[in-house]
């Protein structure tokens, strides 16, 4: 019985590294850009109905709905050869004003009262057509209009309609370290209004750092300029990867909730940072010392910061602790390896962790594609709850307060009912101030004790 | 000895007429003047013939030889001092001028060295016990054990003088008892009836027949033939008799020997072919009896004719022969089959080349019924044995049951040590049992014996098998190379036939997949589907509840294999609780707490997937299924505690007791996957690994098992499923922690509903307030802040009721998980301690206190402990 997922793509950046996803998902299954399985993974024992459905003519078909308020991308994707006719035709939904969301939370989520109807359609004949909705992952940006407005009124209205089904989203991070190669100067008024539905409204956010994303890309992929694509394929690794147990079904981790419920102990931390290795990018295999990947090395790798897809604001790691971690290793691997890699991890103390509670690292094996070729014999994706997650808000926050000490652009904001009055702003800024005092909080033994006190 | 040469160099006698002559005065000096002419006469001639018997030994040619002839005599017998002595004196012999021939002389010497402690038969009491046997070298080692005083007179005395004149006394000393002798002797002959030669010799043909003759009897009282008392005859010839009556016995015993067993049915094919090559040899005796038949003639004179010794000398080989044969069959005499050939074979690698020669052609007249039945079994697969002469042994009361594969192959045939020949070693006969019994096993159980019998038809005997010298000295058959390949060949196709026509690899990923409960899919659809059937699962068990064919492939495209394994998997609930699990009689347990599914196999299959793994299997699979409830229902709290944390979010009172809730059940779902982590990795997959590799290594069908054997047994005990005690204890301290687990659910559904209900009045009340207030009156009245304050008490009530069951629960999962921790770690099976620490990953677990304190007082006591055992 498959565990359907519903992938809900908002925006420009949801909808391209959501499109990535799919054709990774694609090459992985050995479907073409028609949806028609290829000849030669006809015999294949892998679980594709849990993204997939299939027509009547036997096409496979994604369970994704794709939303944008501007037509570019999305017409990007219908033109597409690779994808024109992949996705079904009706999931397609673009507000028909065509103005967008211009970069401004409150005005994609106003929009998203607007279209929700239109949407719901949708999001429910895709949910009628499941056997057994785990829940939704949903690809969006933080930063911008659309995905952070929209995305943001689509996880309040989701828990409304689906209480008991998983939201997951996998939420991009903006890159405004430095100033001026931002667009949007009002990113951290959208992050900070975004995050307090993250952090209320979402059972699990994967956090994708774009800041660290174009470091990796630069630094271990050794390019001068991050490419767009580089950063979108990245991301569609650790989707597939981080998706892998569920479409290539064990004993264990074969459903979101088996795989989530032991990452996230605790509601309100559930922020989950990403690492990926070795990275590949079209035959260019970063840091070329990466050639022998035994199951030790990968896990090993997989515990340095500088393999972590979220920047951890530099120094001071030592004093932040996993809460928790599994390793998803993919590829030809000796079960045997795990028990000795997580032998000497633990005699090395190679990972810290939380003492308030047991903690270990959970090894997930999992099948990697036949039908993709690999340089490497072993790769590996850490999903961690880490308390060092705390940075990106942190870094989130000071920008907003700079922004909002000033006032500065809020005519956009005040023209929208739900941010009229900066109550919303407010709300969200302690919701964030209290998501950092979790986080900080769960780093010290007595996390149990304070927390019951406080409350 | 002196006198039994007469018989064949008497005519010599005489020699030149000087010699004759001093002999004469000799004897007349001897005898002195007193005797008469008669008795001088026969004396003389006597003396004659003794010194005309003595031949000079041509083996001696020169002194040197005689030296070292004398000084091996000497040193043998003396001590060193009197050998140095001798050899002194001999030198100077030597070296003497005066005497011409030494070599005689001392040759002489020599020989009346010998004579002197054994008195001439002739010249003594004439018993014919002394008479010595007829081999001249036994009569030379008899007189080199006799005493030796002459040799101690010679070396006291003068050397170079008293050569010569020794022998005078010596011989002088003896005229009364020479006497005595020659009269006793002629008494004798006189007394009785003297037989001739040629009566002796044909009666003597008769006894090496074991027949009685005319005069020579079988004599009861000494065991042997002798000749009649009423007869006389000369000693030698009485030793003769003895001699050749031995032969007689001999054959007696081999006559009677194959007469007892020849035509006994139960003496088997082998045992036939024993007597049969007997026979033969007999008939071959005979054959040569009856030749010497013609050779005897009455004539005496005749010099051709057939005397005793001729007799003896011609018998000499075939009695050599029946000795031989005799020693085999004294050997051979309590058993039969394999041990006889066993009992042969011994006999072949005898340093006797006449006993090996005839050993080793017996061996090859009894191999053939043997190679015949090794032929059947190893080509063919059938045991032709009716006597139990092989050693393969068939119990008779397995037969042939699709339903159990596994006895038959492993009871039907099993070795018969008894019957094992000594030159097939175990390795080979362990082959040739597994070679028979895989084609045996291919045409009865699989029924598929056309492909075998292909490939056998061009190679099918053994029956060509030679031995040969290598073969002899290394104690093997050959052939064993024929053998190999034999087995090879049929264990292989064996396992061939079950892979391709039976699918054994697709049964045992089914079987690994039937533990992994289908890759969870199938759980997932059992567990929400039988969740929906009512308590009391044994309703649906009797009912017999089946999917529907269809059903299991349809729970997910996922491609499972192929369709007959599943449809040999099927599903039934247990009408009894488990043993060894304790029944949960907590109001909410649901038929699957009950379930099992069972894996039905049958046909050649069950060979490997014996009845008895099910069992295993089962007791697994539910261990494995208990583990993956609690999963279940841990996956389940964790995601209404997600919607919980928005719904519930308003009561503020309760956040604190929601919270320890998800930090109990977080610390339980780590719990839980790190055992289904270490079942999955360090049990299953590690074994499986193991497995599949012994398995793709196997060369027959035993080696299968085996390694199945071994997985099965060595997964039950890494899951706490041996018997001992060690195991029982884990097993059952996870129950109670699994206990816990369940009542946390509990704990957690009343919480959810106090919540909600507390909700649920909240949102009342703040409606009621609502309507008042827009019907203008006041929004509360006393009777509802009574009723409201009631109702608020109540719930903190309840959920502080609640909220100190999940504390105790808490603190009893705790300990309970501790007490476990220290049963892993104290096991001395490191995949134990390995599961200990994946548990306690972080030391979370450790005694309060500074951690790193107390890891060094645990590593030092236990470091301690494990020192001291050392």
């Amino acid at each position: 019985m498959p565990r359907e997922l519903i992938t809900l793509q908002l925006g420009q950046c949801g909808n391209q590294i959501g499109n990535e996803f799919w054709k990774q998902l694609c090459a992985e299954h050995g479907i073409n850009s028609d949806g028609i399985l290829e000849q030669y993974a006809a015999e294949g024992t892998d679980r594709k109905d849990v993204f997939f459905y299939q027509a009547d003519d036997d096409h496979y078909i994604p369970r994704a709905v794709l939303v944008d308020l501007e037509p570019r991308v999305l017409d990007g994707i219908r033109g597409s050869a690779e994808t024109k006719n992949l996705y079904n035709p009706e999931n397609f939904f673009c507000s028909t004003d065509g103005s967008g969301a211009g970069n401004i939370w409150a005005r994609g989520y106003a929009q998203g009262e607007r279209v929700q109807e239109e949407i719901f359609d949708i999001i429910d004949r895709e949910a009628d057509g499941s056997d057994s909705l785990e829940g939704f992952m949903l690809t969006h940006s933080v930063a911008g209009g659309t995905g952070s407005g929209l995305g943001s009124y689509f996880l309040e209205r989701l828990n409304d309609r689906y209480p008991k089904k998983l939201v997951q989203t996998y939420s991009v991070f903006p890159h405004n370290q430095e100033k001026g190669s931002s667009d949007v100067v009002v990113q951290p008024y959208n992050t900070i209004l975004t995050l307090k539905r993250l952090t209320q409204n979402a059972d699990c956010v994967v956090v994708l750092d774009n800041f660290a994303l174009n470091r990796i890309a630069c630094e271990r992929l050794q390019m001068d300029q991050p490419d767009v694509t580089v950063v979108n394929h990245l991301v569609s690794s650790i989707m597939s990867a981080s998706t892998s147990t569920l479409r290539y079904p064990g004993y264990m981790n074969n459903d979101l909730i088996g795989l989530l419920s032991c990452l996230i102990p605790t509601p309100r931390l559930h922020f989950l940072m990403t690492g990926y290795t070795p990275i590949v990018f079209k035959d260019k295999i970063a840091n070329s010392a990466v050639r022998k990947t035994t199951v030790l090395d990968v896990m090993r790798r997989l515990l340095q910061p500088k393999n972590m897809m979220v920047s951890l604001g530099g120094g001071r790691f030592d004093t932040h602790r996993y809460i928790s971690m599994l390793n998803i290793i993919q590829g030809d691997v000796d079960p045997t390896q795990v028990h000795k890699s997580l032998q000497r991890i633990r005699e090395r103390r190679l990972a810290s962790f939380i003492e308030w509670g047991p903690a270990s690292i959970q090894v997930a094996l999992s099948k990697r594609s036949p039908y993709l070729a690999s340089a490497h014999r072993v790769s590996g994706l850490m999903l961690a709850n880490h308390t060092s997650i705390q940075h990106i808000f942190k870094r989130t926050c000071a920008d907003y307060d700079k922004l909002m000490k000033r006032q500065a652009f809020l005519e956009q904001f005040r023209k929208e009912n739900v941010t009229q009055n900066l109550d919303e702003f407010e709300d969200s800024r302690q919701s964030a101030e209290d998501l950092i005092h979790e986080y900080r909080a769960a780093e010290r033994p007595d996390y149990i004790e304070r927390v019951s006190q406080e409350s | 000895m002196l006198r039994s040469s007469s018989g064949s160099g008497g005519s010599s006698a005489g020699g030149s007429g000087g010699a004759s002559t001093d002999l004469l005065r000799l004897v007349h000096h001897i005898l002195g003047p007193a005797a008469s002419e008669d008795v001088k006469h026969d004396a003389f001639e006597y003396s004659a013939r003794l010194l005309a018997s003595y031949v000079r030994p041509s083996f001696i040619k020169d002194e040197q030889q005689m030296k070292s002839l004398i000084i091996r005599r000497v040193d043998s017998q003396q001590d060193m001092r009197t050998a140095a002595e001798m050899l002194d004196l001999l030198d100077r012999f030597l070296k003497l001028k005066t005497v011409s021939r030494k070599v005689n002389i001392l040759h002489f010497l020599l020989l009346l060295e010998g004579t002197k402690g054994y008195r001439p038969p002739a010249f003594s009491e004439a018993s014919p016990e002394a008479v010595p046997l007829t081999r001249p070298e036994k009569s030379l080692v008899r007189a080199l054990k006799a005493p030796e005083p002459s040799l101690q007179a010679q070396t006291a005395g003068d050397a170079s003088r008293t050569d010569a004149t020794t022998a005078t006394p010596a011989l002088a000393q003896l005229p009364a008892s020479q006497q005595e002798a020659i009269r006793q002797f002629h008494s004798k002959h006189d007394d009785g009836q003297r037989l001739s030669e040629f009566v002796l010799v044909r009666d003597m043909l008769l006894v090496c027949q074991g027949l009685n003759g005319t005069y020579i009897k079988y004599n009861g009282h000494e065991g042997t033939f002798t000749v009649a008392k009423e007869y006389v005859v000369s000693p030698s010839q009485a030793e003769l008799v003895r001699n050749l009556a031995n032969t007689g016995l001999l054959f007696d015993r081999l006559k009677s020997f194959v007469d007892e067993r020849h035509g006994d049915r139960s003496y088997g094919l082998i045992g036939q072919s024993f007597c049969s090559m007997l026979r033969e040899e007999l008939t071959d005796y005979y054959r040569f009896i009856t030749l010497l038949e013609t050779q005897i003639s009455p004539a005496p004179e005749d010099r051709s004719a057939m005397t005793l010794r001729r007799l003896v000398v011609w018998m000499h080989n075939p009695a050599h022969r029946l000795k031989a044969l005799s020693t085999i069959i004294s050997q051979c005499a309590g058993v039969r089959g394999g041990q006889l050939l066993s009992a042969v074979f011994e006999f072949t690698l005898s340093g006797d080349t006449s006993v090996q020669q005839l050993a080793r052609r017996m061996l090859d007249a009894i191999m053939p019924p043997f190679l015949e039945m090794l032929s059947a079994w190893v080509y063919r697969g059938v045991l032709v044995d009716t006597t139990g002469e092989f050693f393969i042994s068939n119990n008779s009361t397995i037969v042939a049951d699709p339903q159990d594969a596994h006895a038959y192959w492993t009871e039907k045939y099993g070795l018969s040590r008894s019957m094992l020949p000594s030159f097939v070693s175990d390795s080979l006969a362990v082959k040739v049992l597994l070679c028979g019994k895989s084609i045996n096993f291919a045409r009865v159980i699989c029924g598929s014996m056309e492909n075998f019998m292909k490939r056998f038809q061009e190679k099918n005997s053994l029956t060509g098998i030679k031995w040969h010298e290598d073969a002899y000295r290394r104690c093997q058959l050959p052939g064993r190379e024929i053998i190999e390949e034999a087995y090879k060949l049929s264990s292989s196709s064996l396992l061939r036939i079950l892979e391709e026509e039976h699918k054994l690899h697709l049964h045992l990923r089914a079987m690994r997949r039937y533990l992994l409960l289908g890759q969870g899919d199938l759980f997932m659809f059992l567990m929400e589907d039988l969740s929906l059937f009512p308590r009391g699962g044994h309703l649906l068990g009797q009912k017999g509840f089946l999917f529907s064919e269809g059903s299991p492939s349809s729970l997910s495209n996922a491609r499972q294999g192929d369709a007959t394994c599943f449809v040999s998997l099927e599903y039934k609930l247990l009408e009894v609780p488990i043993v060894g699990w304790r029944c949960n009689h907590l109001p909410h347990e649901k038929g699957w707490d009950i379930f099992s599914l069972s894996y039905a196999t049958e046909g050649p299959i069950s060979a490997v997937l014996a009845l008895k793994h099910m069992v295993s299997y089962q007791q697994v699979f539910k261990f494995l299924w208990r583990v993956k409830r609690m999963d279940f229902i841990l996956s389940g709290v964790w995601s209404r505690q997600m919607v919980e944390q928005r719904t519930l979010a308003p009561i503020k009172e309760l956040q604190p007791i929601l919270r320890n809730l998800h930090l109990l059940g977080s610390e339980m779902g780590h719990f839980v996957k790190q055992i289904q982590h270490y079942l999955l990795f360090e049990v299953l997959e590690t074994q499986w690994q193991r497995f599949m590799q012994r398995v793709g290594g196997a060369q027959d069908l035993d080696a299968v098992i085996a390694a199945h054997d071994e997985f099965v047994d060595t997964i039950k005990g890494q899951m706490f499923l041996s018997a001992n005690q060690a195991a029982q204890d884990k097993l059952s301290q996870l129950r109670s922690i699994f206990d816990q687990i369940i009542k946390f659910q509990e704990h957690h559904r009343e919480m959810h509903s106090i919540g909600m209900d507390e909700l649920d009045r909240r949102s009342r009340g703040a409606r009621r307030i609502h309507t008042r207030a827009v019907q203008g009156s006041w929004g509360t009245s006393n009777d509802d802040d009574e009723e409201e304050m009631t109702a608020a008490q109540r719930f903190e009530a309840a959920a502080q009721d609640v909220n100190a069951k999940v504390s105790l629960v808490a603190r009893t999962y705790e300990d309970m998980v501790r007490r476990l921790l220290q049963m892993l770690m104290r096991d001395p099976n490191h995949n134990m301690k390995y599961l200990g620490n994946r548990i306690d990953f972080n030391g979370h677990y450790q005694p309060t206190g500074d951690r790193r304190v107390a890891a060094a007082r645990e590593e030092a006591r236990y470091g301690g402990r494990r020192t001291s055992t050392a």
